[in-house]
């Protein structure tokens, strides 16, 4: 059931990462995680993947940051944004800059998956 | 007679002439008019007269040697000549003439009927052939002296009466020049001018004045033209009707006033007062005259009076007090129109009062002593006065006399002081009152802080169970995340590992939900307003949440229900919360009935539960954040629904009876701005 799309998961809590990266690959998903900004742009700048799935509360860069960062290395990376606040003024910038959904937590699984699946489609067909 | 007796006259003075042939063809007689003795001789070759008269001195042939050649000529000497003269007349003048062989000498001036007689008897002498005229038979040298002497006689009379004329002539020109000088000082003086006016050609001759009053030169205002061209707008037509009104005979003289544009171009005030002075009826040509004054200080004169009469008049009509004079009979002079309407009558009405009429608490003798005595230090008293419908007044009187055109007037300021009396007595009855009052709101001001404290008590807690909330929701996630996986991972057989993931599931899902109650409480809500039928929506959150086993659910809606203007999504919240709230009253069983209807203050939607109740001392808490009596819930769905209901313009109203139920209703503002408060 593997596939050949690789998915970044971003978030400070490892605990978090590591869940998100057991739901994936148990959908046969090749997933890499990093705990921080800077960990995730220095492995989008590394490796090729087909998504980036980023908290948006973390320290020293947070999620909006890595999405404007990444924007300027990999201007087509689809990028979703997950966030336990949901009426913060960060996600109306993540959606400006350019993120395709933003996920409010505790996350709904299936619906996750169905966007990640739905985004990996369109992306190969462009 | 068929033709008519013609009479040749000979005269050098055209007035003479004129005289003598208005008197004689008025009496019928036919004339030749000559001016000269050669003249008259070639008039009567050509058509011989019936008589000749003839003036002695003339130009050319004068009426001697005339007479003497009339009489020598064979055609000329039967036909009578008389002489006509006054001038210098000597009685040796008419010796001569009547040695020279004329019919008659008749002597200036002769009354017309005696000349005309004399006329008449020679022409008649003339056709019987009685009359006597013969040629002289003087001597040529007797008829020469006596020619010359005659002559000469005459000469020095005219000599005299040429020195005489002479004479008045330099007096007449000393006096007009005397006359001119007066009127010239005279028109200066005045600051007046003359014209002079020719019509219809409406040519105009200006006196140099004028072109000077209005700081011109003479060539600059010398023409009707001019004088148009200078005149205000507004004010020509009203000199084309004073001219027409006069040439008309409608007014005697031609009068008028006028703005006329000075050289510095501002504008001064003219009269012009005129008369026709000449007039032909036959030609219709006329002669105007008249003078122009500069009446600008009498008009800014006029006007400040004027205006200072319009200033007293609108200082005593916009009194805010009524003023009324008083006559010393005590009838009213004149009263303002504040003083009318504080008594209710008009002007007219009140001009024919008496002080007695309004003032009835004091008797009429004692009123007009008090007239009588007002002096001019005045006087100053509270009294009450009677309006025509009967309603008492209490007046505060100013009065003061004085002298005005002879007779004394009393002057009364008076001002309606009944709104002050009663003002007073209301504050006396309010003080009376105070005590009662201050303790009422001492204890307004306590709910007041109370309800201060307990707000700002739940902005902290609100802010606290947001960030809470928040930091929930992570490892929330984590949970779900991993019974995800969990689940995922369970071997299909592993029921009852299966069911407990399901638990924990649920639960998560139940905690997310506590959290965004506490978040949607912490928030302070934004409201998009829209208009909101609440049928339609009871009826959706009524399909999102099912009435539990047992409960029976009945909706009414009025037929006449306008829509809420609220936010919706707000709308749908409160209601949620409320129909959840009910369906936890009622465990077992009961029924549900909500109602829709249309009240004076709003839409009212009532819940009306047949469960537990409340008990009366739990009634004040349970809009309380956090309060419940519940097993389940944190205690915000009250408090929620009522800050949203607050929040849209509403409330929410509470009636509940332990063990029969409970009413929550939601009172919204009707769309479109019906309510009646």
């Amino acid at each position: 059931m593997t596939n050949r799309h690789r998915l970044l998961v971003v978030d400070d809590d490892p605990l978090n990462t590591l869940t998100l990266s057991e739901i994936f690959s148990l959908k046969g998903y090749q997933v890499d995680t990093a705990n921080s900004g800077p960990d995730a742009l220095e492995k989008v700048r590394n490796q090729d993947y087909s998504c980036v799935l980023s908290d948006i509360k973390m320290d020293k860069m947070n999620g909006v940051e890595l999405l404007i960062a990444v924007r300027a290395i990999k201007p087509s990376l689809p990028f979703i944004l997950m966030t336990a606040y949901s009426d913060d003024d960060l996600i109306l910038q993540g959606i400006r800059e350019g993120a395709l959904i933003t996920l409010i937590k505790p996350l709904d699984i299936e619906r996750l998956l169905g966007h990640v699946a739905r985004i990996l489609k369109i992306d190969a067909l462009n | 007679m068929d033709k008519k007796v013609n009479i040749l006259i000979v005269d050098d003075n055209e007035q003479n002439l004129y005289l003598l042939k208005v008197l004689l063809e008025g009496n019928g007689y036919a004339l030749t008019l000559c001016r000269n003795g050669n003249e008259a001789l070639e008039a009567a070759r050509l058509n011989p007269p019936d008589l000749i008269i003839s003036d002695i001195l003339m130009p050319g042939l004068d009426g001697f040697a005339l007479c003497r050649q009339w009489l020598s000529d064979e055609k000329f000497k039967k036909i009578p000549f008389v002489f006509y003269t006054a001038t210098y007349t000597d009685p040796k003048d008419e010796s001569f003439s009547l040695d020279l062989g004329a019919a008659r000498f008749i002597r200036k001036p002769q009354e017309p009927e005696k000349f005309i007689a004399i006329i008449k008897e020679v022409l008649n002498e003339y056709q019987a052939g009685t009359l006597k005229q013969s040629p002289s038979d003087l001597k040529e040298e007797i008829f020469y002296k006596q020619y010359n002497e005659s002559l000469i006689r005459k000469m020095e009379d005219k000599l005299l009466e040429l020195e005489k004329a002479n004479q008045q002539l330099e007096e007449l020109n000393q006096s007009s020049k005397t006359l001119t000088y007066r009127i010239e000082a005279g028109l200066r003086a005045g600051n007046l001018a003359w014209w002079d006016m020719e019509l219809p050609s409406g040519k105009v001759t200006f006196d140099n004045r004028k072109a000077e009053m209005l700081g011109y030169s003479p060539d600059e205002f010398s023409t009707y033209e001019d004088f148009t061209k200078l005149l205000h707008p507004e004010d020509h037509p009203k000199i084309m009707q004073a001219m027409q009104d006069h040439l008309d005979g409608k007014a005697e003289v031609y009068e008028v006033e006028y703005r006329i544009k000075t050289n510095s171009g501002s504008y001064k005030w003219f009269r012009d007062i005129g008369a026709i002075t000449e007039k032909n009826a036959a030609t219709g040509q006329m002669r105007v005259i008249g003078i122009v004054e500069d009446i600008s200080k009498h008009k800014e004169a006029e006007q400040k009076l004027f205006d200072e009469a319009l200033r007293h008049r609108n200082l005593m009509d916009q009194s805010r007090d009524g003023i009324v004079i008083l006559d010393q009979r005590g009838g009213v002079y004149e009263a303002n129109q504040r003083f009318a309407d504080m008594l209710g009558y008009s002007r007219e009405e009140i001009a024919k009062l008496h002080l007695w009429d309004w003032d009835y608490q004091i008797p009429k003798s004692k009123l007009l002593q008090m007239v009588r005595s007002v002096d001019e230090k005045g006087d100053h008293f509270e009294t009450q006065h009677k309006r025509k419908d009967g309603g008492i007044l209490d007046i505060e009187i100013s009065t003061n006399a004085a002298v005005f055109a002879g007779q004394k007037l009393i002057f009364c300021v008076c001002r309606d002081i009944t709104e002050r009396k009663r003002t007073a007595q209301a504050l006396e009855e309010y003080s009376n009152h105070l005590e009662e009052l201050v303790e009422e709101r001492t204890r307004a001001l306590e709910q007041a802080q109370q309800e201060l404290i307990t707000k700002e008590k739940l902005a902290t807690m609100g802010q606290l169970a947001g960030s809470v909330g928040h930091e929930l929701r992570n490892p929330l996630g984590v949970i779900n995340n991993a019974v995800y996986i969990l689940e995922a991972s369970l071997p299909a057989e592993n029921k009852k590992a299966r069911e407990f993931a399901q638990m924990i599931a649920s639960q998560v899902k139940k905690s997310n939900r506590i959290i965004s109650d506490l978040l949607a409480f912490a928030k302070e809500p934004e409201t998009s307003k829209s208009v909101v039928d609440i049928a339609h929506l009871v009826k959706q959150v009524l399909q999102n949440l099912p009435p539990p086993q047992g409960v029976d659910v009945k909706t009414s809606f009025a037929r006449n229900l306008p829509p809420a203007y609220a936010d919706a999504q707000h709308v749908e919240q409160i209601l949620t919360n409320l129909i959840s709230n009910a369906y936890q009253a009622m465990p077992h069983a009961g029924t549900l009935q909500i109602q829709g209807k249309k009240e004076k203050d709003g839409v009212h939607i009532a819940i009306k539960d047949s469960g537990v109740g409340i008990q009366p001392e739990n009634m004040p808490k349970i809009f309380t954040p956090l309060y419940t009596t519940k097993a389940t819930g944190i205690g915000l769905g009250l408090p929620i629904a009522k800050k949203l209901a607050e929040t849209n313009g509403g409330r929410i109203k509470v009636e509940s009876i332990p063990n029969q139920g409970s009413t929550f209703t939601l009172i919204l503002p009707m769309a479109g701005g019906q309510n009646d408060q």
